[in-house]
Order: structure tokens, then C-alpha cells, then sequence
């Protein structure tokens, strides 16, 4: 009896086990795996809309990029206090080495957003879904790829060029030479032309994805890098002709609220203001630090931007906030802080305190592409190409906006030789797009970055100091693979 | 059969009749006498006496009398621990004496193994056991801190000094790169953590080390086990002790940092080797400054009430507990109070079924402080705390670091949890060799915390405009169900064979909230609740994890001629923390045991008590995967989607959602699998009074899983875990223990545990020579490389060689290239006559010591006792870093007054900068880690038995103690104690993150507090 009893009680728990056959077999919570996304026409969407998300993140466009952009250049020192974040002033007097955290950041930063934008583009291929839709999406994602390449290989070179998402097996890369890197954008560019929409021709909720304005103008100025003048001529000359852009009348306006994706808008970071996921820090970084406390005061407009300015022109007091100035919106006037020497910050990057808030939840669009900077991108490459008549034309449509209903100020240029020309639209590029993170990458392109740098008393070592350092971290994870560039 | 199972039942009813109080009543008589040990004469203290089949009962005192009721007729039942029980017939006598002689089989020990228990001498494992005395004489709240130095290869690493604060464990070195802490088993339940139990409840507590002990338990076993039983009721007389503690807790060692004069001097030279304007105009004008250490410090409080309950009579034995601690930090705004209730009772149903429980209940709540301690190494001295308005000092303007008493003043974070943990079993003995056993348990836990930020403005950088409020709140619950059927029958005393069978299961969800609002409208603890903020801006999230094991397992033991020991065993895991291809794994063991002194060639070896080989073989595993910056994965191997990744678009600034893989997954992940051989022996000398155990042991651990720090380029957010590393951990053991009486007042005991460590890297994985890790704050080097051959973590940088003194020097070089004269000398390694971090950096040391040892004392004489321990660890380096992590000019150690300022000025420190060449990671910031400590001295006092007969006391002792009183070390921080970065996790307890690569850097520690105490312990 008692045996039986044994037996019946060990069966019941056996078959308590045998029958949980999926006792093994859990789902994940609250979490969606790659098995069961990538199978709709609005997770194709959402896998898109991903790739624009980095483009708000504090490695791609915060701290690093202002650092590795207009810091490093003669527009600007590094600003707040003397000793806050002491590897932002490595960056600014040429100390950096391949520890430094702006390095770091970025180049992971950036990676991940390619990352992101492989993913996109390889799983939503198979999708079935409307095909217009499906090739626009997968536009989208080769265009910002484009970008982010494109800023990548100015900054470092020769870089690993990353097109699918990498197996464990393919860890080790190589680096690829610039010039393949190079090709692998124009591409992508030329598919974003071929694929996307005229910023006219998408629904308004989808304002903020990259166009084929986009595009063509970021093609027309890789070409111009590349100094392929024909090419940067021919697209910027395509993105003109297409009549989807003009320049917007009131030049100091582009950089306030109002200015936001206005009609000379190529391109430009969408943020939302006071919420909580879709914020960037671009502007906190720059702020006025002290009173009003808008900000950490980084990103300091040089004394050498200031003289840069002809008399009288309205871009400089639109450019440079100046203690004692009224903010843009009226709020406050921005007093004397003895903890920042000569205190003096990026107006283009002011953005109204937004309350009830934290100032890290900056609400102002950060403009990457505008058409006065395609239009100068024209004129440099028209003069190039002979047509020293169309770009001084082009120039003086810039100056004009610029000048507004003020006669007296910014006459137009009359250089007529192609040298003259050329010194006169690198000049009207500086002032044009002065602390908008273009001065450095002109800088290298134009191939006087040692002499402009050492004449402003920075230790620029040619051969060196034209491309930032591999991170130490990515060349001893490499185990040799990687190599160091020049100097560092 | 049916006939003898119908009796019992007749018995239960018998049984159930008599416990309802209905006994017949017969004539009583009063009985007194004296029970002693038959052999020497010697009283037996609390030997139970009791009336047969009544519940009536008595324990003999002091002096091993006893006064009892009994039926003139009756039976009196007599027990004591170690004894046979003796059975005595009154038959009208009024005074009976009763000598008790000492058991042959009780005097052998028994040795709680897993699923079971065995006795010591039948024992093949490496196991030792910690009895809970010793467990409380350490003032702490944590059992595992308690630990430290007392078992031969165990390492303790205490988290910090934080009230309620855990410990770092590890058994025989680091066994893998992931979380190397060993699995819990309380009384049969699994567990990960064990910060609910206090010592006073533990009987004892047994690690497993060796892999016959462990292979039972699996994949979880390859880290130790320890398997703590909870204590239990005895039949006899209710025992009542109450044991209580009162701690006064100090700072132990303050770091010697520079004064505002200094300060402001070596800040301007900084200033001035960095081209910028002097920081400070006046530099003599600051005089002492703030000592900011003495700002945070405080003396602090420390209590602890235990009382318990424990008792029972042949039907049912009971124990009832309840315990009160309370610590308040040493660093300000920090405290700790735990209320635990314990109620374990067994009941016998029949004489042959068995049910019984352990049930813990807990609640614990903390104010969780700010962690101001390296901001408080780091801040302006010359800035006072506040000014005479009130206004908190703005140190962020040079220094770049928060004022740290604001920062203590305006954080606010209050947990506090509920844990139920426990159990229900039934025994059923269905023959006299055949034991069904089925246990179910449950441990769940509720935890919430609320972290309230008012509005304040101590400078721009430490501000905040608008008050907000994070609720976090999390559910955890874990479910196990054991089935095991145990055989053991022993053949003429020549074979002796114990079989386990069984089958367990075991799951655990989790699941967290957190809500985040702005605007209360008010600052006061009442208004913390998420509704009373405003709607715009508000946050959420929830969260939920789960896993499930699913194991069969099996052992033999088998004893041939009580001499000649064998033990096999072996579990099959399946579970679901692995890929679907990978989910089950197979783990056996085998082991055997020679008592040599059985032998007859040893039979007349005299001062020889014991000499027994053992030796042992087996695989385990560890299935305790980490995430990327800590926390269980709960899914590896699979990619998941990372959802709410917003892209803002359109006019009206719509977010838009946004999804995709952002890591990539590894499907054939599975289970870190350990090969542990050992081989050792335990013997006893002249009458066991010296004792030894020794174990050479070797713990090969492969497939261990490494989130491998792939190349940034992979775009990747987190590294991809991969199954690729072997490590080995050897070393010898080593057990000493003296024991003496010198009259019969005197006695002393002397224990002596030693271990040593070899840890080094086998493989990494194919194409993989190294893993870089421990991020050393701001420059972002990393000071650790784990390569083939190195121990895990060790420490990899520059090699220097003085300072360079004029410009001439570096002209000779070798330089990196930015030297000036001051800076660092580097050595160059591979003679390429340039210095760079590429191929100059060479080891520098491991974090892991190569040998670690304690020492135990106590003497007894005339009712004093004295204890003392001492520990230490020795061949161990740390990585001084928050000495390193400059971001402004932060404070400076008083190391730098001697910075060179001048040809000749110092060889050895180097001229004053925030960052740059001279941060480079190199040896100039690796300091020695070996220390002694004296980790507990108590003195105590027992009353004797004459006077503990008049106040009714059965034990009464009282005592003064301190620990960690002294620590004899050369590193200059707060404690050579430096454990693994810790994770902390909801709980407030510290879970392992795993971060193996980052041991033994000191970013700034909390340290663990000196602390005396006084104390009682009573019996009644």
C-alpha cells in the first residue's frame, strides 16, 4: 500500500513535469525581438525614424562635435570656465592626444548612428510593403549614412567603411582610404537623389527627413571637398534650379524659434522642445553660464572671428552674444560672470529658457545645412571652374540678404580674378557661416589650416593636426589592425 | 504493512488527543536530581528532561539539576546533544540522578550537504563549516561581511561602509570575467542574495568549494556555495536568549589632502605649467580652509536587539525570533534599520511523516545619503561650507566639483522594502531507509524608493530650478519546488550506501516601475507622490525579467568498511538564460575518500586521531550572465528591439516614434563550465586538539562568457556577449586549528586559515589576446588588460622612471613628445627609442591577491573570554584613480606639495597639472594593496553559575569589542579594501556587476567604519 502510495505520488510529480514541456520556453517581456520586427510597413518606419534619433544625441551633435568643429577652429576658443572639461582645451591648443574624450566620443557616436542606419537599410529591403515608401525610407537612412560618413572621413581619414551590420568573424577591419570612403557617400547620395522627394513634395508632418535638396546639397559639397568642382558645381546648381529653397529675408532670424526649417532650410536636426524624449543638449553646452543660467558657456567666439567682420556687418551681433547684451527674445540682459574670463558665447546657438524645465532640454533645431552655404559652395566651385562672373554674383546674393535694408554696409564685391575671387567667397563663407561648425572642415579643405592657426598662435603641426587621433581605446581593442594616424 | 500503518494512524490520533491537553491525570509527584556525563562525572548543563507522552518538560541548569512533575508511574525522557537519549522509569522515586553516556554516532558530526546531510567523516567534498558565534562577533549587518578572514579560500570584499552595505565573495579566486559570487542555499532555497538574514539566526553556515560538493547544484555551483541553515528549535526546556549590541562608528583614516593656502598655491601653479592666468590673486590669504572630510564625517551609531524563542518536545519542536538593527553612516544623512522575524517549527505528524517550515519576514528601510566622498577630496578648500547667511559654498568655480554638505543637504532618497522568504516541507519515511522529501518555497520581495530634488541654487553648475520626484518601486518573486527521494541503508556495517533522486524546479520574475514628476507643490516628505506633481513633462517606465531552471539530479554515496568513501553525482540543468540550442547542460562529479587511520597498520598510532584523504573531480557551471554596465540578462542570445528611440518631425514638433536593433545577439550563448579537481586531507593530532585541513585545489573555467569590447566601428550600444574564455584558479588551502585547556579554568584556542590564489588567463577566445577594461575616469585610458597569462584585470600602463629635470634631459629622450621639464620619465619598453601607449605599456599587477589569511585567537579563564581576529591579503595591487580623475582643479593630496617646480626640486613627483602627459596611465598611480588587519577584538565576561542561579539566568555574558580597529597598510587611501565596482540594484543591495576588469580601482570608496561596541548576551 504504502509502495503504491510511493509510486502514485512520484508519477503525479513526473507527470506534473511532463506536462510543463513549456516550462522552458518564456517570451520576453515587454520587449520585441528581431523575430518578430522588421515585417511592417510602420516598423520600416520606425527602424528610419531610429536613425534620425541619434542625430539629437550628445555624441553626434552635443559636446564633441562643437569641440571637434569650432573649437578646434580659429572661430572660437573653448569657453566657460577655465578649467571645466580640460580635454576640450587639449582640442582647442592642439594638446590632444588619443585618450582625449572628444575623439572618443564621436567616433563612437558616429558609429552607432551607422549602425542604425545599416540596420535600416538591410532589413527593410525584404519588407513587403508600399514600394514608393519602402525606396524613400531606404533613401533616407543612405543619405544620413552619406552624412555621417562624410563628417567622419573629414575628421579622421582613412576609416573603417561599414556598410551591413558586421559579423563576429568580420570584427577586425581595416582601414578603408578616403578616397573609397568617399566614393561609397557619393553614391549613397546620388541613390538619396534618385529615391527622395522635393522638401515640397512630402505630407508636413514629415518635416524634418532629408530630401533630395538634402541630397544634392550634401553631395554638392563633398564634391567640392574632394575638389571635383565640375560635380560640386553641377548639383549645387541642381538644388538652386530646383526653386525649393530661397534665402530667408531676415538673416538673424534663421538661428531664432521662428527660424526653424524656414525656407532656406536643407537640412536641420528636428528637436522638441520641453519633453523628455525628444531634446538635445546643443544648445545647454553653449549657453550663457551664470545669469541668466541658460548654460555651460562653451564654444567662445574668438577675437580673430570678431576682426574677421567688415564694419558694420549685421552678422556679427547676429553671430556673438556679448555680456551686457539683451537675449534675442527680450527675456534678460546677460550679466558679468567673474568665474568665465571675457565671457562671450554663440548666439546662433541661443535657444529661449524653457520653463518649466531643466536647460537640458533645449528646444532649438540644430541647422546643419543651409542654402547660403550651397550657394557659396556654387560660387567657390564656379570660380573654379572659370565662371568667375557667376560666383561673384552668387557671392553678392548672399551679401545682399546679409546687408537687409541697411545700403550702407557690405557693398558688393568687385574682385574679378579668379585668386581674388576665390580669397573673397572663402571670407564671405567665414562670416556667412561663422559658428555654425563649418570654419574647420573650410579650414582643411582650403589647405591653410597650419597658416591660419599658427597665426593665431596655436600649435598646428603640419602633416598632423588635419585629422583628429584614432581613439587609444578602438587601437588597442584592434590589437594592431587599426592604425594611428600621422603624429599622434 | 497495512496492519503497522493502521497503528500509526491510531498513534496520530492518540498524538493529536494528548497535544489538545485531554491526558488523563494520575498522581503527580515532584522529582529532582542531577544529570551527568557517565564517564567523567561532569554536570550536563540544559539536558532536557521530559514526561514521556506528555508535553511537560524541563532542562537541567547550571549545575545540572532539575526539578520536574511527573506521574508517579510515569517515564522521564532524557536528551542532551551528543549523548544517548535514556529512558527512566520513576516508579515513585522522588530523587532520581540520570548519567548520560556520550553517543558513538552523535558524537560524529553532521555536515549539511546539498539536498541532504552526511556525516563529517563520510565527507569526500571540501567543505567548511562556520559555526553562529563566530558569525556575530563582528559588528556588522551584513552575514557576509561577518565572513571576512574566516574560512580558508574564502575572500570577503566588503562594498563599502554604506549602512546595510554587503560584501564581495569569492571562493577560490575569480572563476570567470562575469559575476563570480557564490549561490546562497537557505535552508534548501536558491538564492543570489542573502542581505535579509541576520547572524543571529544562523546555526551555521557551510561553503562548498570543491566540486563533489557542488557539481549537485549545476550550473550554479561553479562559484562555491553556501549554504546557510537557519537555527531550529530543540525538544526541552524553551530556551529564551536575548543578544544586543551598541556600536559607536568612526571615520578610521582620513586622507591627508592639502590645506586653502596650499591649495590655492599648487593650483596656480597648475595654472602656470598650463598656460592659463593664476587661478588666485592672493594666495596666502586662505589659511586653513575647509577640512571637507570633517564636513561629510560624522560618529555614528550602530545597534542590534536579537530576541528569540526555542524550544519543543518530542512532537513538535519550535523557534521564534526577532531581531532590530540599526546603523546610522558615517558620512552625513546616511542610515539603516532592518526588523526581521523568523518562526522555523517542525511537527511530527506520525512518527514516520514530518512537516515543518523556516519562514523569514523582513521589512528594511534606509535614508540612502548622497555619495559626496570623492567630491569631498575633491573640492576648493578655500571656499567655507556656507557663509554667514546660510549660503552654501560655491566650490565648482576652480575645483569643478559640487559643495559636498549641499549635496548631502538637498538629496533626499528613502527606500525601504518587504522580504518574505520561506518554506514548507514534508518528510515522509515510507521505510525505514527510504525518505520522500517535498519542499516548496517562496521568496518575495517588495521595494520602493522615492528620491525628491528641491529647488536650490548653490552655484550654476550645482543647481536645480524645478523640484522633481523619482518613485522607483520594484516586485520580485522566486518560486522553487523540490522533490527528492533518498535511500540509505547500511549492510553488517561493512556497506553503507546513500541514493538521492530528485527533480527541481525554480522560477523568478521581477518586474519594476518608475515614475518621475516635477512641480510638487510642496517640499515636505508629504507631498512625495507622483500625482501631487505636474502632468507636463512627467515619465514612466515598467519593466518585467524572468527565468526558469528545470533540473534532475542524482548522488551516491557509498562506505565501505566505514573507511574506503565514495561519492558520485550528477545534475541536468535546463534553463532559459541560455540560447534555445543551448539550454540544456550535463554536470558530474565524482570523489573518494581513504580514512587512513581505520587502517591497522595505523590502529596503534596514539597521538594520531584522524588522517583521511580525499580527492575529488567534477564539472559545474555558472549560468550568471551580466549585462553591459550591470544587472541579470535576462534574455542573452536573443536581439532584442530597443523601442522609443523618438525622431521629432513635422511643424508641430511631433515626436514620432522610433525602433530598431541597436546590439547585435549571440544564439549560441550557454553556460560557463568549470573542471574542479581537488585533492586534500583533514587529520587530527593528540586527542584533536590540533587539527588540519589542507586541500590543493584547481578550478579550470571554460566558455566563460566575455562581453567582448568590440571595436567602437561595430556600431553596436553594448558589447556582444560570446562564450570564449578559459581562466584557471589553483592553490592551497590550508585549515589549522589548536585547541587546549591549560587547568581547567584556563583555555585557549588558536585557528589559522591560509589560502593562496594563482589566477591567470588561459584563452580569450580565438583571435582575442587581450581585453582592455577599468575605465580610469576622465582621459579615457583604460588601466586594465586581461591577456593569456596575466590574472583576470591586471593592471597594464607605463613604467616610469623619475623625472625629467631640464630641457636637456628630454632631448635625450625617449619622450612621447610633449614633455617639459618635471614631467614624467617613461620608460621605454620595446627600445623603438619613442614613448607611446601603444607598445610601451607593460604589466603592472593584479588586483587579485596571490595570498590571503587570517588568524584567530581566544582564551578563557575564570568566566573572561578574550577573541581577536586577525586578516590580510598580500600581493595585490589598486590603481589609485581618484587621485588620477581630474576634470577642473580639484583638491589635491598633500603627494603633491612636493611637485617639482624647478630643476632638483623632486625626482620624484611630478610638476602640478590637471591632465595631460603626467596622467598617462602608468605605475606612478599603482600603490601596494597588501594589508593585516585587526578585524575584531572582544573581551567578554560570563557570569558564574552561582550568581546566574539568583537572577534566574541560565547564561548571562556581557562584553566590549571592536572592529576593524586597526589596519596596517602602505596604500594612502581610506582602505585597501577596494572591491569590484558594485552595481547597486533596487534592493539598495550591492549586486556584482560583473565588472571584473575594473577591480581594485579606487574612485573613491566608502570606507567601512571603526567601530566598539558593547554588548549582552542572555539566557534565560
Amino acid at each position: 500500500m504504502k509502495k503504491l502510495k510511493a509510486t502514485g505520488l512520484l508519477l503525479t510529480v513526473l507527470f506534473f513535469f511532463g506536462c510543463s514541456k513549456d516550462f522552458l520556453d518564456i517570451k520576453p517581456q515587454g520587449q520585441l525581438t528581431s523575430d518578430n520586427f522588421f515585417l511592417t510597413s510602420d516598423q520600416a518606419v520606425q527602424a528610419t525614424n531610429a536613425v534620425y534619433n541619434v542625430m539629437r544625441r550628445w555624441e553626434v551633435h552635443v559636446f564633441s562635435y562643437i569641440g571637434m568643429t569650432d573649437i578646434r577652429s580659429d572661430d572660437a576658443d573653448k569657453g566657460s570656465t577655465p578649467t571645466d572639461a580640460s580635454y576640450q582645451l587639449d582640442v582647442d591648443n592642439f594638446t590632444d592626444d588619443a585618450g582625449n574624450v572628444d575623439t572618443q566620443t564621436t567616433w563612437g557616436g558616429y558609429y552607432k548612428a551607422i549602425f542604425r542606419a545599416n540596420i535600416a537599410i538591410d532589413n527593410i529591403a525584404p519588407i513587403n510593403m508600399d514600394e514608393t515608401l519602402k525606396k524613400r525610407l531606404i533613401a533616407e537612412s543612405k543619405v544620413l549614412r552619406a552624412y555621417f560618413y562624410f563628417n567622419m572621413v573629414r575628421w579622421y581619414g582613412d576609416i573603417p567603411l561599414i556598410l551591413h551590420p558586421l559579423k563576429s568573424t568580420d570584427y577586425n577591419q581595416k582601414r578603408t582610404p578616403t578616397a573609397a570612403v568617399y566614393t561609397q557617400i557619393i553614391q549613397d547620395l546620388k541613390d538619396g537623389i534618385d529615391a527622395l522627394p522635393e522638401k515640397s513634395q512630402y505630407s508636413s508632418d514629415d518635416l524634418g527627413r532629408v530630401t533630395k535638396g538634402t541630397a544634392r546639397g550634401l553631395l554638392s559639397k563633398v564634391y567640392l571637398t574632394i575638389y571635383d568642382y565640375l560635380n560640386a558645381e553641377k548639383y549645387a546648381s541642381d538644388l538652386i534650379a530646383s526653386k525649393e529653397y530661397q534665402l530667408y529675408p531676415d538673416y538673424s532670424r534663421i538661428f531664432q524659434v521662428q527660424g526653424e526649417n524656414c525656407s532656406e532650410s536643407i537640412f536641420e536636426v528636428q528637436v522638441a522642445a520641453n519633453t523628455v524624449d525628444g531634446t538635445s543638449q546643443y544648445n545647454q553646452v553653449q549657453g550663457v553660464r551664470g545669469t541668466p543660467n541658460i548654460g555651460w558657456g562653451f564654444n567662445r567666439p574668438s577675437d580673430d572671428l570678431i576682426k574677421e567682420y567688415e564694419r558694420g556687418d549685421p552678422r556679427r551681433s547676429a553671430t556673438i552674444l556679448y555680456e551686457g547684451d539683451v537675449l534675442p527674445d527680450g527675456s534678460a540682459i546677460v550679466e558679468h560672470n567673474p568665474e568665465v574670463v571675457n565671457a562671450r558665447y554663440n548666439k546662433k546657438a541661443y535657444a529661449p529658457l524653457v520653463v518649466p524645465s531643466d536647460n537640458g532640454k533645449g528646444q532649438s533645431n540644430i541647422r546643419l545645412l543651409r542654402l547660403s552655404d550651397v550657394m557659396l559652395v556654387y560660387a567657390e566651385a564656379a570660380n573654379e571652374n572659370g565662371k568667375t562672373a557667376v560666383a561673384v554674383a552668387t557671392v553678392n546674393q548672399v551679401r545682399a540678404r546679409a546687408r537687409g535694408a541697411n545700403s550702407n554696409v557690405l557693398p558688393d564685391i568687385t574682385a574679378s580674378s579668379k585668386e581674388d575671387v576665390r580669397k573673397a567667397i572663402w571670407h564671405e563663407r567665414r562670416v556667412e557661416l561663422g559658428m555654425e561648425q563649418q570654419r574647420w572642415w573650410d579650414l582643411i579643405r582650403q589647405k591653410r589650416a597650419a597658416e591660419v592657426m599658427q597665426a593665431v598662435g596655436k600649435n598646428f603641426i603640419k602633416g598632423k593636426h588635419e585629422l583628429f587621433p584614432i581613439p587609444q581605446t578602438e587601437i588597442d581593442i584592434s590589437a594592431g589592425t587599426l592604425s594611428q594616424n600621422p603624429g599622434y | 504493512m497495512k496492519m503497522n500503518f493502521t497503528r500509526r494512524l491510531k498513534f496520530l490520533a492518540l498524538l493529536l488527543f494528548c497535544l489538545g491537553g485531554y491526558g488523563a491525570v494520575m498522581a503527580q509527584i515532584t522529582i529532582t536530581g542531577k544529570a551527568t556525563d557517565a564517564k567523567t562525572g561532569e554536570a550536563l548543563i540544559n539536558a532536557s528532561i521530559a514526561v514521556k507522552g506528555t508535553p511537560t518538560g524541563t532542562v537541567t541548569d547550571v549545575d545540572g539539576t532539575y526539578t520536574i512533575s511527573a506521574p508517579e508511574n510515569g517515564t522521564l525522557v532524557v536528551a542532551f546533544l551528543g549523548y544517548n537519549t535514556l529512558e527512566v522509569a520513576v516508579n515513585g522515586r522522588k530523587t532520581i540522578d540520570i548519567a548520560l553516556s556520550a553517543s558513538e554516532e552523535s558524537l560524529k558530526e553532521v555536515v549539511v550537504v546539498g539536498y541532504g546531510s552526511q556525516r563529517k567523516s563520510d565527507l569526500t567534498g571540501a567543505i567548511s563549516t562556520i559555526k553562529s558565534d563566530e558569525l556575530a562577533k563582528t559588528a556588522t549587518g551584513s552575514v557576509e561581511q561577518a565572513l571576512e578572514g574566516k574560512i580558508a579560500g574564502v575572500q570577503v570584499t566588503p562594498v563599502s561602509g554604506e549602512p546595510g552595505a554587503g560584501a564581495v565573495v569569492h571562493i577560490r579566486g575569480v572563476g570567470t570575467l562575469n559575476n563570480a559570487s557564490p549561490l546562497y542555499v537557505v535552508d534548501g532555497m536558491l538564492l543570489d542574495d542573502i542581505s535579509y538574514l541576520n547572524a543571529n539566526d544562523i546555526d551555521n553556515l557551510e561553503v562548498l568549494k570543491d566540486a563533489s560538493a557542488t557539481a549537485i547544484y549545476g550550473s550554479r555551483g561553479a562559484n562555491g556555495v553556501m549554504i546557510v541553515t537557519t537555527k531550529k528549535g530543540k525538544s526541552g526546556n524553551t530556551v529564551i536568549s536575548l543578544n544586543t549590541y551598541y556600536g559607536s562608528q568612526s571615520l578610521g583614516k582620513k586622507i591627508a589632502l592639502v590645506n586653502g593656502n596650499q591649495y590655492a598655491h599648487l593650483a596656480n601653479q597648475v595654472a602656470a605649467n598650463e598656460g592659463i592666468a593664476p587661478l588666485f590673486a592672493n594666495p596666502d590669504s586662505y589659511g586653513v580652509g575647509t577640512d571637507w572630510q570633517n564636513a561629510i564625517f560624522q560618529t555614528a551609531p550602530m545597534k542590534n536587539v536579537n530576541l528569540s524563542a526555542r524550544g519543543g518536545n518530542d512532537r513538535m519542536t519550535f523557534s521564534v525570533s526577532g531581531d532590530y538593527f540599526d546603523q546610522t553612516g558615517i558620512v552625513k544623512g546616511s542610515d539603516y534599520q532592518r526588523y526581521s522575524l523568523r518562526i522555523n517549527n517542525e511537527y511530527k505528524l506520525t512518527d514516520f511523516i514530518k512537516l515543518g517550515h523556516n519562514i523569514a519576514f523582513v521589512y528594511d528601510q534606509a535614508n540612502v545619503g548622497a555619495n559626496p566622498i570623492s567630491d569631498a577630496l575633491h573640492a576648493d578648500p578655500t571656499v567655507s561650507v556656507q557663509d554667514s547667511a546660510g549660503h552654501y559654498g560655491n566650490t565648482g568655480a576652480i575645483s569643478s566639483v559640487g559643495n559636498p554638505v549641499a549635496e548631502i543637504f538637498y538629496h533626499h532618497d528613502k527606500k525601504h522594502a518587504y522580504r518574505g522568504e520561506g518554506n514548507v516541507y514534508v518528510d515522509i519515511s515510507f521505510l525505514k531507509y527510504l525518505t520522500f522529501r517535498s519542499q516548496v518555497g517562496l521568496d518575495y520581495s517588495n521595494l520602493s524608493e522615492k528620491v525628491f530634488t528641491p529647488v536650490f541654487n548653490v552655484s550654476p553648475t550645482q543647481q536645480n530650478i524645478v523640484n522633481n520626484l523619482t518613485i522607483n518601486t520594484g516586485d520580485n518573486l522566486n518560486r522553487q519546488w523540490d522533490n527528492t527521494l533518498t535511500f540509505d541503508k547500511s549492510w553488517s556495517n561493512i556497506h553503507h550506501l546513500n541514493v538521492l533522486a530528485g527533480i527541481t524546479a525554480q522560477t523568478y520574475r521581477t518586474e519594476t516601475f518608475q515614475g518621475y514628476r516635477t512641480n510638487l507643490p510642496g517640499e515636505s516628505e508629504d507631498f512625495w507622490y507622483l500625482s501631487s506633481g505636474q502632468v507636463v513633462g512627467q515619465t514612466n517606465a515598467n519593466n518585467a525579467g524572468e527565468w526558469r531552471i528545470f533540473s534532475t539530479l542524482f548522488r551516491v554515496n557509498y562506505t565501505l568498511m566505514d573507511r574506503y568513501l565514495l561519492t558520485a553525482s550528477y545534475r541536468r540543468d535546463g534553463s532559459t538564460r541560455f540560447g534555445k540550442d543551448k539550454q540544456y547542460g550535463d554536470f558530474p562529479s565524482i570523489a573518494l575518500g581513504w580514512r587512513i587511520k581505520k587502517e591497522a597498520f595505523l590502529k596503534n598510532v596514539t597521538w594520531l586521531d584522524n588522517l583521511k584523504l580525499r580527492v575529488s573531480y567534477g564539472a559545474i557551471g555558472n549560468d550568471k550572465t551580466t549585462k553591459s554596465g550591470g544587472g541579470p540578462d535576462y534574455y542573452p542570445g536573443r536581439p532584442l528591439i530597443a523601442n522609443n528611440l523618438i525622431a521629432v518631425f513635422g511643424p508641430g514638433e511631433t515626436l514620432n516614434n522610433g525602433a530598431t536593433q541597436t546590439d547585435l545577439a549571440n544564439p549560441l550563448i550557454q553556460w560557463e563550465e568549470s573542471i574542479s579537481k581537488d585533492i586534500g586531507f583533514d587529520a587530527g593530532f593528540f586527542n584533536n586538539r590540533l587539527t588540519a585541513e589542507v586541500d590543493y585545489y584547481n578550478r579550470q573555467t571554460n566558455k566563460i562568457l566575455i562581453n567582448v569590447p568590440i571595436p567602437a566601428y561595430v556600431g553596436a550600444e553594448n558589447n556582444p556577449v560570446v562564450n570564449a574564455a578559459s581562466v584557471v584558479n589553483r592553490g592551497l588551502d590550508i585549515n589549522l586549528g589548536w585547541r587546549d585547556k591549560i587547568t581547567k579554568n584556563i583555555g585557549y584556542s588558536i585557528g589559522i586559515v591560509a589560502s593562496t590564489v594563482h589566477n591567470e588567463v588561459l584563452s580569450l577566445g580565438q583571435g582575442n589576446s587581450q581585453l582592455f577594461g577599468g575605465g580610469l575616469g576622465f582621459g579615457g585610458f583604460l588601466g586594465t588588460r586581461t591577456a593569456i597569462g596575466t590574472p583576470i584585470g591586471a593592471f597594464y600602463g607605463l613604467k616610469t622612471n623619475g623625472l625629467f629635470q631640464t630641457p636637456e634631459d628630454i632631448k635625450n629622450g625617449p619622450v612621447v613628445g610633449d614633455e617639459k621639464p618635471g614631467d614624467l620619465r617613461y620608460v621605454d619598453i620595446n627600445h623603438d627609442g619613442k614613448i607611446t601607449t601603444d607598445s610601451d605599456r607593460i604589466f603592472l599587477g593584479s588586483p587579485i591577491p596571490n595570498f590571503i589569511y587570517g588568524l584567530n585567537l581566544g582564551v578563557n579563564a575564570y568566566g573572561f573570554d578574550i577573541s581577536t581576529y586577525f586578516n590580510g591579503v598580500s600581493g595585490n595591487k589598486i590603481w589609485n584613480s581618484k587621485k588620477l580623475a581630474r576634470f577642473g582643479t580639484p583638491n589635491f593630496e598633500t603627494s603633491y606639495l612636493g611637485s617639482w617646480t624647478g630643476p632638483g626640486t623632486s625626482t620624484t613627483t611630478p610638476r602640478a597639472l590637471n591632465s595631460g602627459h603626467n596622467y598617462l596611465p602608468s605605475d606612478y598611480w599603482i600603490e601596494d594593496g597588501s594589508y593585516t588587519a585587526l578585524r575584531n577584538l572582544q573581551i567578554g565576561y560570563t557570569l558564574p553559575p552561582d550568581i546566574l542561579k539568583q537572577i534566574h539566568l541560565t547564561n548571562l555574558r556581557i562584553y566590549v569589542g571592536a572592529t576593524n580597529l586597526k589596519t596596517w597598510a602602505k596604500y594612502s587611501g581610506y582602505t585597501p579594501e577596494i572591491s569590484s565596482p558594485v552595481i547597486q540594484n533596487l534592493k539598495g543591495v550591492g549586486y556584482n556587476s560583473g565588472d571584473l576588469l575594473s577591480a581594485g580601482i579606487d574612485g573613491g570608496a566608502y570606507p567601512v567604519a571603526r567601530t566598539y561596541t558593547v554588548g549582552l548576551n542572555a539566557t534565560f
